[in-house]
């Protein structure tokens, strides 16, 4: 699964241990997903998607 | 209780459990004695671990954690079992053929091991049912 969480990061002006912070997980754990090594749950995939104020779909892409 | 509080009181527990073990090795206690010694060792890990449920403040890690920790922890439990095994099975053997002395003495041991390692499979099992049932794996379709 790619996700683009760091444009929207970028777009929002936020690290990620901001988002971290927000989401409820460890700065790893977005480091993890923005790499691609981790595929978040459907609950963090959510809770992502709502601290940048767009859908799921607009930020994770299944393959 | 507070996370530090957990910790004095773990090594406390620790360090007396030592204590214990190192006596009863100078002076090996006689019957029920013996008994009442592995009680109060096996006791001590239980109180430790229903005191960490009363903590706060633990790291409670996130589910990338929880999952490297399963997966580590599955893995570490299917080799363990299989060395065990083994190590028993090959123990077993081996004391067959040294004769009689050592069968009596010695053959105890390896079957206690395989009674155990049947235990931890039972164990499991009955995690699976648990969590298959959680997780709705008995439930049937309403259609």
């Amino acid at each position: 699964m790619r996700n683009n969480i760091k444009v929207f990061r970028a777009m929002n002006d936020m690290t990620q241990q901001d988002l971290a912070e927000k989401v409820g997980v460890t700065r790893q754990t977005i480091l993890a997903i923005e790499k691609g090594k981790y595929d978040p749950s459907l609950g963090l995939a959510f809770k992502i998607s709502r601290v940048f104020d767009v859908n799921v779909e607009d930020v994770f892409f299944y393959d | 209780m507070r996370r530090n509080t957990y910790f004095i009181i773990v090594a406390g527990i620790a360090f007396l459990e030592l204590c214990l073990l190192w006596w009863s090795i100078n002076n090996p206690p006689k019957p029920p004695g013996r008994e009442i010694l592995a009680i109060l060792i096996a006791a001590g890990i239980i109180i430790a671990l229903l005191l960490k449920g009363k903590t706060e403040d633990l790291p409670a890690g996130d589910e990338r954690l929880h999952l490297i920790n399963e997966k580590s922890a599955i893995k570490t439990l299917q080799i363990t079992w299989v060395l065990l095994f083994s190590f028993a099975a090959s123990s077993i053997v081996f004391i067959v053929n040294r004769g009689d002395f050592f069968i009596k003495h010695f053959l105890g041991f390896p079957f206690i091991q395989m009674l155990i390692l049947f235990c931890v499979i039972v164990i499991f099992a009955a995690f699976r049912i648990y969590y298959t049932d959680k997780y709705g794996g008995f439930d049937s379709d309403e259609e």
